[in-house]
């Protein structure tokens, strides 16, 4: 049952990853902020893709969690910086990320083993950022229009929520409750809902014309 | 042993702190959302207030801008052809031996009279040509005297600390709003009031402000702020304080008269 829900959320990520490429290069809505949206698709299918792969033939691909963290911060970071925040937010959100991936890159030279195991500070510094990005944005668009809600709450939703679970879970692990299984299904069902919501703002930016209004 | 409490607590405790962290990021920014909303509806009230105002002064000017017009064409034109008409009868007058017809010419020169006198006192109500001719100060003196003639039993007070240059210096529009609200007070103070007494004071002080100051001797009224100013005339007067920059304060109160307070800067 896990395997065929993973496939509903690898299904729902190409279906996404398809329609932003579509409006894309469709010239309608050619904007760098669309672009970056089909390439963090991209990277998030590619590594799911490669991590069912591995997970099937039993290799341990938790390293490429790791990178995966890393990289879609670093692309959202990208987002958000270049269109969503106020220059007092980019020097913040820019000396976070200085800061955390200092840390994380010196807690992977002293503890190299980590990088086979389930880094809950990577998560949570990642996550973390994310979360008061999506934050800055719901606050600077407040009584304007909020063009990319859909995905901007997603990543909200998506991150509070699985950090949430994440950090739940390891205490469980600690004191010896297995419940490994549902953790990845709960976190499957996030993310399916994080598609969904993705794919409703597909919808929405569809019905912005060549002139930047929205069709009635 | 402590090791392993150790294990257990140490992620309870890093739990703890980012929920913590993640609860405090919402909180803020419920609180700076909330502020930004407040700001912002704020804005807007003194945006929709300021185009309010601007819609109010432009309706006053064109009203002023045509009571002066037909005060002029009043005074020019209706009161010089009424002069020409009674010059016309007094020639007449003059050359007609007919002893029957004196009475006629005499009515005739009367209502003549009457007329000019009409139209020039709706003229002047209209609009204050005189400000033109012999400055606000010598006008208001005018309508003092003519309110004094008009109203039996009313005695008004006027004095100005040096201040009669600076009030004949101010812009013609300031001049012209300062003389309506003298008009609406006298109005009102012989209406409402039942006063033997206005005193009116113009004086510059040291923040180089002028201080206009009204104030009447008569029954005065219990009503609040609000009652008072939901008045036509009253309302007129704080419109037009505002229009020219002054700030206005008002007080009444039962059997202590009524009194008005203006201040407005000399130079923008």
């Amino acid at each position: 049952m896990f395997y065929k829900i993973l496939y509903t959320y690898i299904t729902l990520l190409f279906i996404n990853y398809l329609g932003f490429v579509y409006i894309y290069f469709n010239g309608k809505l050619k904007s760098n902020i669309v672009r970056t949206i089909w390439i963090y698709l991209l990277l998030v299918l590619l590594t799911e893709i490669t991590s069912l792969v591995m997970s099937r033939n039993g290799v341990n691909n938790l390293f490429l969690s790791h990178a995966f963290f890393i990289f879609q911060t670093l692309i959202l970071a990208n987002l958000f910086i270049k269109h969503f925040l106020n220059r007092i937010q980019i020097k913040v959100a820019r000396i976070y990320l200085g800061f955390s991936l200092t840390f994380i890159f010196i807690q992977y030279i002293i503890f190299p083993s980590l990088l086979f195991e389930f880094n809950l500070f990577e998560i949570f510094l990642m996550n973390f950022f994310l979360i008061v990005c999506s934050l800055f944005y719901f606050y600077n668009t407040l009584g304007s229009e909020r063009r990319y809600k859909f995905l901007i709450f997603g990543i909200l939703f998506y991150n509070i929520l699985s950090t949430s679970v994440f950090l739940l879970a390891n205490i469980a692990t600690q004191i010896n409750i297995d419940i490994a299984n549902s953790i990845w299904l709960l976190n499957l069902f996030l993310l399916i809902t994080y598609q969904l919501l993705i794919i409703r703002q597909w919808f929405s930016l569809k019905m912005i014309n060549v002139n930047g209004k929205r069709k009635i | 042993m402590e090791n392993e409490k150790f294990e257990i607590i140490f992620p309870i405790a890093l739990t703890f702190f980012a929920f913590l962290l993640i609860l405090i990021a919402v909180l803020l920014f419920m609180f700076y959302s909330r502020k930004k909303i407040i700001a912002r509806e704020l804005e807007i009230k003194n945006l929709k207030l300021e185009i309010q105002n601007k819609v109010i002064k432009a309706m006053i000017e064109t009203q002023e801008a045509e009571r002066t017009r037909i005060a002029r064409d009043l005074h020019d034109s209706f009161g010089a052809k009424l002069s020409a008409v009674k010059n016309h009868l007094e020639n007449l007058k003059g050359i007609d031996n007919n002893a029957d017809n004196e009475s006629i010419y005499k009515v005739a020169i009367e209502t003549c009279n009457t007329l000019y006198d009409n139209a020039r006192r709706i003229s002047h109500n209209m609009t204050p040509i005189e400000i033109e001719v012999i400055g606000l100060f010598n006008t208001i003196q005018q309508l003092c005297k003519d309110f004094d003639n008009d109203s039996s039993g009313i005695k008004i007070f006027l004095k100005s600390e040096f201040a009669k240059s600076k009030i004949n210096d101010l812009k013609k529009e300031i001049q012209i709003h300062l003389y309506r609200i003298l008009q609406e007070l006298l109005v009102n103070s012989k209406k409402h009031s039942e006063a033997s007494k206005i005193f009116i004071e113009f004086e510059v002080n040291r923040n180089e402000q002028l201080q206009f100051s009204y104030s009447d001797n008569g029954k005065g009224s219990s009503k609040s702020f609000q009652e008072i100013q939901s008045g036509l005339g009253i309302q007129n007067i704080i419109l037009r304080s505002g229009i020219i920059g002054g700030t206005f304060e008002l007080n009444t109160e039962e059997g202590k008269g009524f009194e008005f307070h203006l201040i407005l800067p000399l130079y923008e």
